[in-house]
């Protein structure tokens, strides 16, 4: 008898493997600038590149002292608000923006489209994200009736109950608070407006907008490669040169490799240097991060290959997230 | 360790059977997530899992106070593009932490409910084995009837069923237990409540879970060609016709039956169990040559009809 099992019969169809994705120690997010400060001279974005540079310049050594055997591998990406302002023309922002981070010794060796969060490559990651949506359950949830959700958002507990209506009529005016679930001693409540879904008007159709935490969830996914689509490898980064920029943003990839040579867009663990105006979005895409379950066959294996390379990572997707924030920029409008 | 799980199976609401690539279509439940499909011997497609969180007592016989904190793993299944199936599951891990953790931690483990309070193992399987559900506890049956009336209501189906048909309700328990002769045992509740337990060394207990499938499938299906011969003895008794039903039994279901064809071959000696007590192939054989002999000489009395 042979001490080698082998299958005598197998089928394709039968156990899809996901496609892996090249992976770095660690991806920088270098910056993120709304459209606004984008057009609106280059004091705001110097600034905001000057005061990164030591931050990634830190994440970098403290990244390699975590790598005992050779070079880490770091890359950086920087992602623009195209899917809120699509009306600005990547021909003026690019040049600029690319100058000025050379200026303050950045390379920015990928550049993301947040639209590209939404459809890359015609597919819908954002619809796949929401697929992946696993709403907390209130206390005493058998399973006997399907989760009370309000579409389109996500909390971190249970609401305050619904007062309105026969309650409130009765007179009763006490207010319930809200409660966080898994709280240490006391409930930070966060409720999360992931999209909204936006009727048909004007001739123009019915859609769904994502929100901006939503898209920004759908971005860490990409950045720490935890998205597929049956089993193949999304938003891609494609080589783009950067002296060639179309007018509008739609005629670029979901993901642009600008620099020559760089590490892997995706990473065991990412690192966004961002302004502090960003943190309650941060805290959002916390949230959702952790409410998602995840294609288990793609865990799995970057666990496999983490281990091989003797990386050390945390079983928890958020807890491979950091984010350091930086004094914001004053915005124009000061009220 | 233990897994815990219900299966319900029904007809499915269409009047052809689905082909494989009709099935693929209607259990693509989850965008960018594959649907899995076996052809051979007979085609089977699996929905991927859907997850539902839950937070409550677990049933315990007699009944102790529990807490379960985790989530339920739920998949529909197609069989031969006729029969649904909504199955789901958990394991229960038992553990001291009483109280609530951060959900990253179950979102991360899905299909695992943590247990606290002082029930044990035994009294929640045999509570999980009771005949009706105790009320606020755990239950995997709504869960499953909710997975099988969204693939129902799905609009792939034409909502035509050439069968009258009864769902059923396979309420069971795996249990891993080391150097385990995998053995089970079938109690027929009622007409549409069966409990299964099942004992297998633990590397096959993830196995289990399709032979709890397998099984809820062929008790149906036996149930089912049940059903059409007891119509059938009641439509002859009126002189009522009763070809369509056999008919559609004989079409429909007969060409379904392989018992432990989708099985992990470690866990088939659980077949042969069962074949052996109560029986299952051979009385099906039984029902199905029954009903063959009624087709065959009704028409055969309609040619003699015919030539006179």
């Amino acid at each position: 008898m042979s001490t080698i099992e082998t299958p005598v019969y197998s089928e394709a169809t039968s156990r899809p493997a996901p496609r892996k994705v090249a992976l770095s120690h660690l991806s920088v997010e270098v910056g993120h600038l709304y459209m606004e400060d984008l057009t609106n001279g280059e004091d705001r974005i110097r600034t905001q590149f000057r005061r990164v540079a030591p931050w990634l310049q830190a994440l970098r050594s403290a990244q390699q002292a975590e790598v005992t055997d050779g070079k880490a591998r770091i890359s950086t990406c920087f992602l623009i608000d195209d899917y809120f302002r699509p009306d600005t023309d990547p021909s003026v922002i690019m040049p600029q923006l690319l100058r000025i981070a050379a200026d303050c010794g950045i390379e920015i060796d990928y550049l993301a489209r947040e639209a590209g969060c939404h459809e890359a490559d015609r597919v819908q990651l954002a619809e796949i994200t929401r697929g992946m949506l696993l709403h907390e359950p209130p206390v005493g949830a058998t399973g006997s009736r399907p989760a009370a959700q309000k579409s389109g958002w996500l909390c971190n507990g249970e609401r305050t109950p619904d007062s309105s209506g026969g309650q409130a009529m009765r007179g009763s005016t006490l207010w319930q608070q809200p409660e966080e679930f898994g709280k240490r001693n006391h409930s930070i409540f966060l409720d999360v407006e992931m999209w909204k879904d936006i009727p048909a008007k004007g001739g123009e159709p019915a859609h769904r907008k994502w929100s901006c935490p939503f898209l920004a969830a759908v971005w860490q996914l990409i950045r720490l490669g935890a998205l597929r689509n049956n089993g193949e490898p999304v938003a891609q980064p494609r080589p783009w040169p950067t002296d060639s920029w179309p007018r509008t943003w739609r005629e670029l990839p979901a993901v642009m490799q600008l620099s020559d040579r760089p590490s892997p867009f995706s990473a065991y663990r990412v690192a966004s240097i961002l302004p502090k105006t960003y943190l309650k979005i941060e805290h959002a895409v916390n949230v959702i991060l952790d409410h998602l379950t995840l294609d288990e066959a793609v865990v799995t294996q970057t666990a496999e290959r983490a281990v091989e390379e003797g990386v050390e990572l945390p079983a928890q997707l958020t807890d491979r997230l950091t984010n350091i924030f930086i004094e914001a920029v004053p915005t124009v409008r000061r009220w | 360790m233990v897994i815990i799980g219900e299966v319900r199976t029904s007809l499915l609401h269409t009047s052809l059977p689905l082909p494989g690539a009709a099935a693929a279509d209607l259990l693509a439940l989850r965008p960018g997530t594959q649907v899995r499909a076996t052809s051979r011997p007979i085609n089977r497609t699996l929905s991927p899992d859907t997850v539902t969180g839950v937070d409550c007592s677990l049933p315990s016989e007699p009944r102790t106070r529990s807490r379960g904190i985790g989530t339920v793993v739920t998949r529909a299944i197609v069989v031969g593009g006729m029969v649904a199936q909504a199955s789901s599951r958990a394991e229960l891990e038992w553990t001291d932490y009483r109280e609530r953790k951060p959900w990253k931690y179950y979102s991360r483990r899905p299909g695992v409910i943590e247990v606290s309070g002082p029930v044990t193992t035994d009294q929640v399987l045999a509570g999980f084995q009771m005949p009706s559900r105790q009320p606020e506890t755990l239950d995997l049956g709504s869960i499953s009837q909710r997975m099988i009336n969204h693939v129902q209501d799905r609009p792939q189906l034409d909502n035509l069923t050439a069968l009258r048909t009864r769902p059923t309700s396979m309420r069971w328990t795996a249990v891993g237990v080391e150097d385990a002769v995998p053995a089970v045992r079938l109690h027929i509740e009622d007409a549409t409540m069966r409990t299964v337990r099942v004992t297998v060394p633990p590397h096959l207990l993830e196995e289990a879970v399709g032979f709890c499938e397998d099984l809820a499938l062929h008790d149906w299906l036996y149930t089912t060609l049940g059903h059409v011969i007891a119509q059938a003895e009641r439509d002859m008794a009126r002189d009522a016709d009763p070809m369509k039903g056999l008919r559609a039994g004989l079409s429909l279901l007969v060409r379904l039956w392989m018992p432990g064809a989708h099985v992990s071959p470690e866990l088939r000696p659980l077949w042969q169990g069962l074949e052996a007590v109560p029986g299952f192939s051979e009385p099906w054989q039984r029902q199905v040559d029954w009903i063959r002999d009624q087709v065959f000489m009704r028409s055969l009395a309609a040619v003699e009809e015919l030539h006179h």
